[in-house]
């Protein structure tokens, strides 16, 4: 079988504001911005608007392990706007790409700091799992201020 | 940035399919990427995934590139089974739409994918491949790429590395 997949490169966000979803991503979260569009404009076949130019702000956003980690995307799009609809999904076993998940050095820690915000709806309580690698996960799933679904993962090689 | 980073690493991203089996047949047999772990369980956690119930059935498989090392991010592929995967008006169709809206793959031949995922079943190509001129502050530069929806409706792109 040929194996034609090198890599997952990025993920894509779209967002309504782009200097909003910073303000999370990178200034709660601390992904690091490692490229930045702004007023972007590009044909815009690719992404499904044939025959039109499209125009978008972007970010590309990685954690602390650059190594081979896939970016994620922020776009904002200004032409088309983007669009809100009946927002993300809202329910996990909804058909298409629902959920993305970080590893982490301390969940609690970041569940405090999330919970100071106020506009964090959490799905549950920080949850600890047995890791089927040994050890335990300590996992918790909240909505971000838009309402795409983030998990944090922290894993602790030995049970405490 | 943040003075103390939280994210170490982003370490998955999840597509939920209505039949992983079949999901497999594309993600696995296709598109080449290597199951690394897999369960299927009636008692996984409902509350964390925010279900109204303590235990939901899932089936899932964890997807990497062949030959990626520890720290490449996963594509979990996971069907629901208890709930099931609700398909209602199935992914998001248009790319503006707020959300996770797609996925992006580096392989080494875009046109030699073109031709192998436009002719599997179910799979619409949005846009045949076509070269991009990427104007970033430091330089300009031209890659290729392809779009599509795969059987699910689920919108992939795929690049190679840019021309030199």
């Amino acid at each position: 079988m040929d194996r034609y997949i090198n890599r997952l490169f990025h993920v894509c966000i779209t967002v309504p504001d782009i200097e909003e979803a910073l303000a999370f991503y990178r200034d709660v979260l601390g992904l690091e911005s490692i490229g930045s569009l702004r007023n972007e404009k590009a044909d815009g076949a690719v992404l499904g608007f044939p025959g039109q130019e499209i125009e978008i702000h972007a970010d590309h956003l990685c954690g602390k392990r650059k190594d081979n980690a896939t970016v994620i995307d922020l776009i904002e799009f200004i032409t088309p706007k983007t669009v809100i609809g009946d927002g993300p999904y809202g329910q996990m076993n909804h058909v298409g790409i629902t959920r993305m998940a970080f590893d982490v050095d301390d969940t609690d820690a970041i569940h405090e700091k999330l919970l100071q915000r106020g506009d964090i709806e959490m799905l549950c309580e920080p949850q600890s799992v047995q890791a089927p690698t040994g050890g335990i996960l300590r996992i918790l799933t909240f909505k971000d201020p838009l309402g795409i679904v983030l998990e944090l993962i922290e894993h602790r090689p030995q049970a405490a | 940035m943040a003075v103390n980073p939280l994210v170490k690493k982003f370490m998955h991203v999840v597509v939920t399919v209505p039949d992983l089996d079949e999901a497999l047949k594309f993600y696995r047999d296709v598109l080449g990427f290597v199951s690394v772990f897999h369960t299927r369980t009636d008692e996984a956690d409902g509350r964390l995934l925010g279900f109204d119930q303590d235990e939901i059935g899932i089936y899932a498989h964890h997807l990497l590139n062949a030959g990626a090392d520890g720290h490449a991010t996963e594509i979990n592929l996971i069907e629901y089974t208890n709930p099931p995967t609700m398909v209602a008006n199935g992914p998001y169709s248009q790319m503006n739409h707020v959300g996770i809206t797609r996925l992006a793959v580096l392989v080494d031949s875009v046109d030699a994918a073109y031709e192998e995922v436009r002719a599997y079943p179910g799979v619409e190509i949005v846009c045949a491949p076509k070269d991009i001129v990427i104007r970033a502050p430091e330089a300009t530069f031209t890659t290729r790429w392809f779009s599509f929806k795969d059987p699910w409706g689920v919108f992939l792109t795929m690049t190679q590395a840019p021309a030199a």
